[in-house]
């Protein structure tokens, strides 16, 4: 069935022949990479963004489960000396480039699987955002979240929300969005809980009158706790307020999480750090496979016909769980060791224990001090020298204990002029707050006795409107995507064996 | 390239070497197979070219391994990782990062090879392997073939020479396995690395393979060509097992060989009366499937699966990995229930049965029978339930196990005896297989097979849910062939395998047209033909 006649790397004809493809077109040579004019024909999703000339396709995975693709590199990539693609989008690219080694330009073929009935898209999860360093997103959410602790005004929370709501959504892969929205959930479970708990244990019941509870008296031990009694719109409302400031929190670390994969976090530490992060990383991957394996010990308690529910059985499904995670952690252990895992740079013993206490003892400095600036009561300037020293502190140990270069980074995150972009706009949204604050004394904190109409001074507007800038744009640089609106595949849950 | 000189390796605790006295030289650029009984010694054998074994697993080395003339007594296995890259049974246990060009790029970091040419060569095991379309995709999410190519071309970027593997096509279905052993002949062949393999299924590595290590189960080790170690090995595939039967010179390894030679066998068989066909089993279904629809995770597993299973009858359930198969077994034993569509199992609905009632009529031994085991010794795991039933059954499959042995401590052969005998003591009238002879060496496979048969002459139903076409073609009487959550063909196993090329046992592709599926087969149509 195949068509296309060139394939220069037995590997690649090899996989084309035993799989059943359709050539859509001829590809362009180098000269043309840019023109968006492509006589890709083609049906399918994939032939469509060929003809709009967008970005990296994915393969479609036919029945075989091997695949051509439509994609490729720019053939000068491999001639500068850069471990990542470069910024700016690419319009389209070719399989497998060779051109760098040929005079001619010899015309590419773009193979893609075009088999509606077993379509299994999988859009590629490397979207814009994953060239930009993780540090970048997780500073500007946690600047979201920070400008979230210092108001209770739901107006100004809700927007907050809708921010990190947005821009998650204009960057999104399969994998993110299912990740956010497990923490929006998280944040109405909290919501929903603060006025569950406030109802039945607050104690102001003065006010317009919603629902009347009867009244439990408690003995005098518990004198402080008011059981039942009338609920009031006034009690209500404090209690969604305070859940929502901590809805909004978690959302804003459900944001960070879903928009810069954790583990990507990790890579980007720094050399003396390298052991910490590969042991955080292959915990967060433990943590998975330790609920699969108690799923699957609980199927084989069933099967035996012994109770898989009850205190007396956990003991009976955690050591198969815990042996389990033993024999794969000496797996684990054999294949790194085996792949050169501590092969070079060994640091002396005192050196490395010097690079921790100095990195603890800085991040406590840190932690300290942020707490002290997202305070509302204290004045927001008190922890700045405070946290200018645990950074200095955390830095100076970090940077002498990775002067001895032990490893080189595949793809290094690098932070240029976009990552301030990015800091400098969630920055902007906590100024706006506290700005807003200024400006309007009160519209911080929306007043409940009497009950009054959130405020939202402007410049807490402009402060947040610019946070949403990351959002914005990136998707115009992206082209607007159709493909990942249309063919949103699914990803099976694990690799069935 | 590789040397082994006077080696002898004892483990920690042991009472007797693993392996003795082991002399041997493979040149570069050789596909080797290293073959023997599950727990002869192969997995040491593989390890210690890399040096694992003794630095990282312990024990006593004795004598001298080098590999390009570096010696494993003085370089621990990480000295070794641009040389020498080892992928053990489980590539997914092995895998540090969680996105497969990172994963790819792990090995390079260590040798602290400058960005720019980590680019390039992951870009050119990606070309190699066949992992364009993959290359962003979590390791999670791959299927087991994806992994494992993975697997190999991680060790690949840090420029290995010679790769080691350890059972790379044993959790594999037919296609995905033909695609890893593609990808090894390729890279023998074209860029010139010495792979060391150990299987268990010859069949579908023989004939690629430049020499045969036999490890024997004393310990000792015999290289010899694949010709050669044919004729006296004790483990054989269908292949070699028919010419040693019919005494074919020079002994055919491959099927294109074998049907070569086997022209005048092909006549004189089909000269032959054919053998007697085996009563169908008869009597009232235990096993009932009608319309059932399943989905799994928002996907589609079972689209209108009917299936009937008599007592007495052996079913196989074939098909590629994630056709549903294991789906359909856990619906059978009331671990997921239907979408639509109803399940009867012995006249009740599992799904809704408590579990100790479920254990009297259907058992499972699971894809991984070490789920099953939860107590510290094997003793103590055959008590827990039925006691001397389990014991006897586990001595009649896998004689000489010590009862006070730790159940994760057996072989994967000694592990499925354990949890056959465990479920079939409770003497359900179905029982189900997920996958029985991974990791299972012939003579295990053969007393296997003994222990299937009785319990189908006894009246017990059952399904087995494999890859193995050769275990089908033996034991089963009917084979129901699963794609994409449809029964794609359903019949007597003699018509419905030898209908497809994936799923014909080697046998029936070398005499076909005659319906003659194992050796077994064909020694009882000969001998008839002569008494």
């Amino acid at each position: 069935m195949r068509a296309c006649g060139d394939d220069t790397r037995s590997a690649k004809s090899e996989f084309a022949r035993r799989s059943d493809h359709t050539c859509l077109g001829n590809g362009r040579d180098r000269h043309h990479e840019y023109r968006t004019s492509h006589k890709c024909g083609g049906s399918t999703g994939v032939g469509y963004i060929a003809r709009r000339g967008v970005g990296r396709v994915n393969g479609v995975r036919g029945e075989r489960g091997t695949t051509g693709v439509a994609g490729g590199r720019r053939s000068d990539d491999a001639d500068r000396d850069s471990g990542r693609y470069s910024p700016r989008p690419r319009i389209f690219r070719h399989h497998g480039d060779r051109h760098r080694a040929r005079r001619r330009p010899r015309p590419r073929c773009v193979v893609a699987i075009a088999r509606s009935a077993q379509m299994n898209t999988l859009p590629r999860t490397d979207t814009a955002s994953d060239q930009l360093h993780p540090g970048a997103w997780w500073t500007w959410s946690l600047a979201l979240g920070g400008a979230a602790t210092r108001t209770t005004n739901p107006l100004i929370l809700v927007l907050l929300v809708a921010v990190a709501g947005f821009v998650v959504h204009a960057r999104r892969s399969p994998e993110s969005s299912r990740t956010f929205w497990f923490f929006v959930r998280l944040g109405v479970v909290i919501v929903a809980a603060r006025i569950v708990f406030d109802v039945m244990f607050g104690g102001q019941h003065t006010g317009f009158v919603v629902l009347n509870l009867p009244s439990v008296p408690l003995p005098n031990w518990a004198a402080g706790l008011h059981l039942g009694g009338a609920i009031t719109t006034q009690e209500l409302l404090t209690a969604t307020y305070g859940g929502l400031q901590l809805a909004t929190l978690v959302v804003c670390v459900g944001s960070a999480n879903a928009l810069a994969n954790p583990r990507r976090l990790l890579r980007t530490l720094p050399g003396s750090l390298y052991e910490v992060g590969v042991a955080i990383t292959v915990a967060l991957s433990f943590a998975p496979q330790l609920a699969q394996a108690a799923v699957r010990v609980r199927r084989a308690r069933r099967l035996r016909g012994l109770r898989s529910t009850g205190l007396r059985s956990w003991w009976s499904v955690a050591v198969p769980v815990l042996e389990d995670a033993l024999d794969r952690s000496i797996e684990l252990a054999a294949a790194m060791d085996a792949r050169g895992f501590g092969r070079t740079g060994q640091i002396s013993r005192r050196q490395r224990r010097l690079v921790a206490a100095g990195v603890l003892a800085g991040l406590l400095a840190i932690v300290v001090s942020v707490y002290e600036i997202l305070d509302v009561g204290s004045p927001v300037l008190a922890g700045v020298p405070l946290l200018v020293a645990g950074t200095a502190l955390a830095l100076i140990a970090v940077l002498l204990g990775g002067r001895h270069r032990s490893r080189t980074t595949y793809r290094p995150a690098s932070w240029r002029i976009t990552e301030w972009g990015v800091l400098a706009t969630g920055l902007a949204a906590i100024a706006g707050v506290l700005i807003g604050g200024r400006v309007e004394p009160g519209a911080l904190h929306t007043t409940i006795y009497p009950l009054a109409i959130p405020q939202l001074p402007w410049p807490t507007l402009v402060g947040i409107a610019l946070a949403l800038l990351p959002g914005i744009a990136m998707s115009t640089a992206r082209g607007d995507a159709p493909q990942f609106r249309a063919v949103r595949g699914e990803l099976p849950a694990v690799a069935r064996r | 390239m590789i040397r082994f000189e006077s080696v002898t390796i004892t483990y920690a605790d042991a009472v007797r070497p693993a392996l003795r006295d082991v002399e041997l030289f493979l040149p570069e650029g050789e596909l080797v197979l290293v073959i023997g009984r599950t727990g002869a010694g192969k997995s040491t054998l593989l390890k210690a070219i890399n040096g694992l074994v003794p630095h990282f697993s312990g024990g006593t080395l004795a004598g001298r391994v080098t590999v390009d003339d570096r010696d494993t007594r003085t370089h621990p296995p990480r000295e070794f990782c641009d040389l020498v890259g080892y992928v053990g049974q489980d590539p997914l246990a092995g895998f540090v990062t969680d996105v497969v060009d990172e994963e790819l790029a792990y090995a390079m970091e260590s040798l602290r090879i400058s960005p720019a040419v980590m680019r390039r060569r992951v870009e050119d095991t990606i070309d190699l392997l066949g992992l364009e379309s993959v290359r962003r995709r979590s390791l999670t999410t791959l299927s087991a073939g994806e992994q494992q190519r993975v697997a190999i071309g991680s060790v690949l970027t840090a420029g290995a020479r010679v790769l080691v593997l350890d059972e790379p096509t044993s959790a594999l279905d037919p296609p995905a396995a033909d695609d890893v052993l593609a990808a090894l002949t390729r890279l023998v062949h074209d860029l010139g690395i010495t792979v060391v393999i150990a299987e268990h299924r010859l069949e579908r590595v023989i004939h690629y393979a430049d020499r045969i290590v036999q490890v024997d189960d004393d310990g000792t080790v015999r290289d010899s060509t694949p010709r050669e170690a044919m004729q006296r090995s004790p483990v054989a595939p269908a292949v070699v097992e028919l010419g040693r039967l019919v005494h074919w010179q020079p002994l055919p390894l491959s099927v294109r060989d074998a049907r070569r030679a086997a022209d005048s066998l092909r006549t004189r068989l089909a000269s032959l009366p054919a053998l007697a066909v085996q009563p169908d089993p008869i009597g009232a279904p235990v096993v009932s499937v009608r319309r059932l629809h399943a989905s799994y995770d928002d996907t589609i597993a079972l689209r209108g699966i009917d299936l009937v299973v008599r007592p007495g009858e052996i079913v196989a359930l074939m098909g590629r990995n994630g056709a549903g198969k294991s789906t359909l077994l856990s619906h059978l034993v009331g671990l997921m229930s239907p979408a639509s569509g109803d399940v009867v199992v012995n006249g009740r609905d599992p799904a809704k049965q408590s579990a100790a009632e479920l254990m009297r009529d259907v058992g499972l031994v699971p894809q991984e029978p070490a789920d099953l085991f939860f107590a510290e010794s094997v003793d103590a795991e055959c008590s827990a339930d039925s006691g001397s039933r389990a014991r006897a059954l586990l001595d009649r499959l896998a004689p000489g196990i010590d009862g006070t042995m730790h159940p994760r401590d057996l072989s994967e052969g000694q592990r499925l005896a354990l949890a056959l005998a465990l479920v079939v003591a409770a003497e359900p009238p179905v029982l189900l297989l997920d996958e029985p002879t991974r990791g299972l060496d012939y003579p295990g496979k053969a007393r296997l097979v003994t222990v299937l048969r009785d319990l189908a002459a006894a009246g017990t139903a059952m399904i087995l849910a494999t890859h193995d076409v050769e275990l089908a073609a033996e034991v089963s009487h009917r084979t129901v062939v699963l794609a994409d959550g449809e029964v794609v063909a359903d019949g007597p196993t003699g018509s419905v395998v030898t209908a497809s090329p994936t799923f014909a046992p080697q046998v029936a592709k070398i005499l076909a047209p005659l319906p003659l599926l194992t050796v077994a087969q064909v020694r009882a149509t000969l001998t008839a033909g002569t008494s």
